[in-house]
């Protein structure tokens, strides 16, 4: 279990880098930084479990409620959420006056900061 | 304890205070009037400046521990949240709050219509830049971090009427937040190693240790995270797409301050954290960090010599002088800490006074194309003057206090036992400063061919690259896509090609340069020269310095452990006294003129089959410079490739 979640966490990091190498589409490679963003937030996650834990609330819970889950790891998690949600709409902005200004999305038409 | 209590709350209030005035900036900006807007803002960042400045003087003799809502660490262990704050950290949100005041002085006329929008940008980047500096949590730091770069993307962008500045900022975003995401793993997993992250603490548990490979990967990460924001090769290839096409007083705030906290990042986690390691890593982390402070100083400065845009020439100096700094805090002494640390403020005066001066050009002139404006100059005086004097300021010219810095760097490479370090940061600075001085010889004294400097400047491949005069390039580029979408805005593409990014920044071509531009930059230069005058500058930057590498007083003031308080600082202080020494004057003044050989050899007719050939043997590092985010993207993941195996080398 936890090596297969560690083993998604490779993978949606190098899946989503590769698709904002590869990409001709900017919108498209802002959706893949968003995917290699999700793979941060399952790290952090996986980090914070614990087997048979329940979710930090301590809050009516039973006489022998036994281990929680890491609240920090959480916390942490919850913050990247934020930024990466702050991240992707600032970005899709940029996109959109890109487009407006230079009626292109594709990176390699866009070059018009080449050395 | 009066003065305890004041000085507690001063520490919040540093990040507090601007963060309001940000917010009062975006939700009230409407009702208020251009010039209470400007006045608002600009006095919230002069009470930054203040805040820090006490700050900066009162953790002079030892740091101050602020713990949030008074969670103190119970018995050795953290639960809480704390700022701790020593004069480095202190003395780099000072230089923070100051650049933001000039900016916002400056674009009082240089944009016609700065909403409060810009204004708030600016402010929110200020108080992450203070939160960076004075924060020992880990995870405050990478919040911090993440502030700072959202804002910086949105300010790189801002009123963009040109795709240039709108791909810099897209490739500034994309890198920066990969860049993120490292860091945040990094925080991740040495959370996962040591149960903290509060730096004191993580330094605690790791000291004595023997590094795993989880912790080799998770410093990996960390550094990688910060050494992209620090551009530091083979990381920097979103710098001179960001800081060649943000507007001006944006250019200003990531010249001297964006990129140098990723290195402050990097050197605070090392000596906090990682540098109680067992095995003494210490020695090995300095080659990798000398490496890669030394190709970047080199790559920077070649390539700002291959530059007639100037904006991109400056983005260029910047990321040599970053290799420098990189240098100087890569030897892990406390001397060339300290160094470094006046470096990065001395130099931030003169580089910004540069890219405002470079600012009244553009707004004068329409141009920052340094062919174009041959013979421009006239009329101009100040701002010629102000330019050669910010690129002598950069190759150190005494007494201001660059060449403070420069001392202490040099006085730390001989203790380490590294002289040739010299030679190489002498050259670096003269080519940088060489190139500046080219462009300032041929705008103002008309010197040099008419023709273009580096030929291949006219090659195919670059001929439509004037991304501030030519901003048909895309068309160029792509006839078919032009085609397609040239329907609609095709008179807007008219305007754009005679400017369309001044026009819309700006009035075209008032007839005087307004004062509030005129004297910002002149002001830095001042305070660079009072601060190089100012006596005892080198004893406490070295006792400063001292402070923050020691990793064990550290611990012991955060954690409230009063152990052993017998701090290093008396032994470097007797040292830096070269600067005032003939020796190192000499020295500060033959790099100033072998900068200004540098600018006569490329402006001199005879030379040019020198240039050509230079200008050959250079072409391919142009080409890596694609100005694409795919191959940029690729460079850094190639990039924390090569720095988690030469961290694991280092380290095991």
């Amino acid at each position: 279990m936890s090596a297969l979640a560690y083993g998604v966490v490779g993978w949606l990091f190098l899946i989503g880098i590769y698709g904002v190498v590869s990409s001709r589409n900017l919108i498209h490679l802002v959706v893949c930084l968003s995917v290699a963003q999700s793979a941060t937030d399952i790290l952090l996650l996986e980090i914070g479990y614990r087997a048979g834990g329940h979710a930090p609330v301590f809050v009516g819970l039973p006489a022998h409620p036994g281990p929680a889950v890491d609240a920090v790891m959480q916390a942490l998690a919850l913050t990247d959420v934020v930024i990466g949600a702050a991240v992707t709409a600032l970005l899709l902005a940029l996109v959109v006056q890109v487009h407006k200004r230079a009626g292109t999305l594709d990176p390699d038409r866009l070059r018009a900061t080449r050395d | 304890m009066p003065l305890v209590a004041s000085s507690s709350a001063v520490i919040p209030a540093s990040v507090v205070v601007p963060l309001v005035g940000a917010a009062l900036m975006a939700g009230f900006s409407g009702l208020l009037p251009r010039w209470v807007r400007d006045l608002i803002a600009i006095a919230v960042a002069l009470a930054t400046v203040t805040l820090t400045l006490i700050l900066t003087a009162g953790s002079a003799g030892r740091p101050m521990i602020y713990w949030f809502s008074g969670w103190r660490p119970a018995g050795g262990m953290v639960i809480g949240i704390d700022y701790a704050v020593g004069p480095l950290g202190g003395g780099m949100a000072s230089l923070a709050g100051l650049l933001v005041t000039a900016a916002l002085v400056y674009c009082w006329r240089y944009f016609d219509s700065a909403r409060g929008r810009y204004h708030a940008l600016v402010l929110i980047f200020l108080a992450g830049s203070v939160d960076f500096c004075l924060t020992g949590d880990l995870f405050n730091l990478f919040v911090a971090f993440e502030l700072v770069a959202v804002t910086a993307f949105g300010l790189t962008g801002y009123n963009a009427g040109h795709p240039a500045p709108l791909q810099g900022a897209i490739n500034f975003a994309v890198t920066n937040s990969l860049g993120g995401m490292t860091v945040l793993m990094g925080v991740g997993l040495l959370y996962a190693r040591t149960g903290s992250l509060n730096l004191a603490q993580i330094g605690q548990v790791l000291a004595g240790r023997h590094p795993d490979g989880l912790v080799v990967v998770a410093f990996a990460l960390l550094a990688g995270g910060f050494l992209i924001k620090a551009a530091v090769v083979p990381f920097h290839f979103w710098l001179p797409d960001a800081y060649g096409s943000a507007p001006i007083p944006v250019c200003v705030l990531f010249a001297g301050v964006l990129s140098e906290l990723g290195l402050f990042g990097l050197i605070r986690v090392w000596d906090t954290a990682f540098s109680g390691l067992a095995g003494g890593p210490g020695p090995r982390m300095r080659a990798v960090l000398l490496g890669l402070g030394i190709a970047t100083a080199v790559v920077g400065a070649v390539m700002a010599l291959a530059q007639t845009q100037l904006k991109r020439m400056l983005a260029f100096v910047t990321m040599s002088h970053l290799g420098i700094y990189l240098i100087g805090a890569g030897l892990l002494t406390s001397l060339g800490l300290a160094g470094a640390s006046v470096l990065v403020i001395g130099d931030a005066l003169a580089k910004s006074a540069l890219f405002l001066g470079v600012g009244v050009v553009q707004h004068q002139r329409a141009s920052v194309s340094e062919p174009k404006l041959r013979r421009r100059g006239r009329g101009l005086a100040v701002t010629g003057v102000t330019i050669v004097l910010g690129a002598l300021v950069l190759a150190d010219l005494p007494p201001f206090a660059s060449s403070v810095g420069h001392a202490l760097l040099v006085e730390a490479a001989d203790q380490a036992g590294l002289p040739w370090l010299e030679i190489v940061i002498a050259l670096t600075v003269a080519l940088s400063s060489g190139a500046v001085l080219r462009a300032a010889g041929r705008i103002w004294l008309g010197w040099g061919a008419v023709e273009s400097p580096s030929p291949d400047v006219g090659t195919a491949d670059d001929s439509g690259d004037e991304a501030e005069d030519r901003p048909d390039t895309t068309e160029n580029a792509a006839p078919d896509a032009a085609g397609a979408a040239d329907g609609g805005p095709a008179d807007g593409r008219t305007l754009a090609a005679d400017g369309g990014r001044e026009v819309r920044e700006r009035s075209p071509q008032p007839a005087r340069v307004p004062l509030t531009m005129m004297l910002p930059p002149l002001a830095l230069l001042a305070i660079g020269l009072g601060l190089g005058l100012t006596p005892g500058l080198e004893a406490s930057a070295a006792a400063a310095a001292a402070s923050f590498s020691d990793r064990a007083v550290y611990a012991a003031q955060v954690l409230g452990t009063h152990g052993s308080t017998a701090s290093a600082s008396g032994a470097v202080i007797a040292a830096g006294s070269r600067a005032a020494t003939l020796g190192g004057v000499l020295t500060d003044l033959s790099q100033v003129a072998v900068a200004l050989g540098v600018a006569a050899v490329a402006l001199d007719r005879r030379a040019i089959r020198l240039r050509r050939a230079l200008a050959a043997s250079t072409r391919w590092l142009r080409r890596l410079h694609s100005g694409l985010v795919g191959d940029q993207v690729s460079w850094l993941v190639a990039g924390l490739a090569l720095l988690a195996a030469l961290g694991g080398v280092a380290l095991r």
